[in-house]
């Protein structure tokens, strides 16, 4: 296996896909944000987003808390310390595999 | 990719100012500096508040309510208008990041405060020898609020085609101010501060209303 390839291959699938990348990406420099945040900023459906959501709080990257804001529901949305760390390794990686592609060409 | 991943990254930092409220802000601490202009100079020429420490206490008192009212103004519109249309994010990500950036803050404002002090006392200097270095000074200081208005048009909100012509309407302002008004560069602090700070709330004001007609709450979150 060469380098490029052992790169593609450590890449975390989890948020290697696209949908599930933008969400970690934009809940990356937040505190936390609600699920209309998301939504808004995404261009996902809600459909889409709330799977993408939960295959991230299964996988332990983002947790969820269901609240209310007076009498609307409201959805938190925090990235838990596992995630950010996924996240930075992702970086890192992808960095790396850009780089590497650089030096080929 | 990379180049889409960085800017989902910077996303929060433009929501942030997706209602004006940040550009309002920069408004009406600009109006609290033309305050001050123009307070200074009714005071009594030997008055306390015109030395050191206690100058600094009397631009605290009069910047005070701007900001508070700024502040204030922030949280009012992100509680009853942002964060029920386009929803709530909360910054910064947490207690470390948020002390670096204070602390970098900080760092840069006094390096900023200092060149702009070392500027001043240099031009006040200078400007009792040489006529040529008022004019320079002057230029040099109506220079500086445009260009300014433009970096953060370009880092907040560069695809609002009107921000780019307030701009320019903000340098030829600019320009007739330092072409009718009389004086040095101390006196155009108060016509100055308040075009600019003017031109910062109205921008913010438009962007707030633009966003209200663009954006309607949502019945009910579905999570």
């Amino acid at each position: 296996m060469n380098e490029q390839a052992r790169l593609i291959a450590g890449l975390d699938r989890v948020i290697h896909e696209p949908g599930r990348l933008m969400i970690v990406a934009l809940l990356w420099p937040l505190k936390e944000c609600d699920f209309l945040y998301l939504l808004s900023q995404s261009g996902l459906n809600k459909g889409n987003l709330s799977s993408h959501l939960a295959k991230l709080e299964e996988a332990g990257y983002v947790t969820v808390e269901k609240t209310f804001r007076g009498r609307m529901p409201q959805t938190i949305l925090r990235l838990t310390r596992a995630g950010r760390a996924a996240f930075a390794d992702y970086r890192t990686k992808l960095g790396a595999l850009t780089l590497s592609t650089e030096d080929e060409s | 990719m990379k180049n889409n991943l960085q800017d989902f990254l910077e996303r929060p930092k433009r929501y942030d100012n997706i209602d004006g409220t940040g550009e309002m802000f920069m408004g009406l601490m600009m109006l609290g500096f033309a305050a001050i202009s123009f307070l200074q100079p009714l005071l009594p020429r030997d008055s306390l508040w015109n030395r050191g420490l206690f100058g600094l206490l009397f631009m605290y008192a009069v910047l005070a309510p701007f900001f508070a009212a700024g502040f204030f103004l922030q949280r009012v519109v992100k509680k009853h208008w942002t964060w029920l249309r386009t929803g709530y994010a909360a910054f910064p990500c947490d207690a470390k990041a948020k002390r670096s950036g204070m602390l970098a803050g900080a760092g840069l404002g006094a390096v900023v405060g200092a060149v702009i002090a070392m500027f001043f006392a240099i031009m006040m200097v200078v400007s009792r020898h040489h006529t040529g270095a008022v004019t320079m000074g002057r230029v040099v200081y109506l220079g500086f609020w445009a260009p300014l208005y433009a970096f953060w048009i370009y880092r907040m909100s560069r695809d609002m085609w009107w921000k780019w012509m307030l701009a320019g309407l903000m340098a030829v302002g600019l320009a007739t101010i330092g072409w009718t008004a009389p004086g040095g560069w101390l006196e155009l602090g108060f016509p100055t501060a308040l075009f600019v700070g003017a031109v910062w709330l109205a921008s913010g004001a438009i962007t707030l209303l633009e966003y209200l007609r663009t954006h309607r709450p949502p019945s009910a979150e579905a999570a």
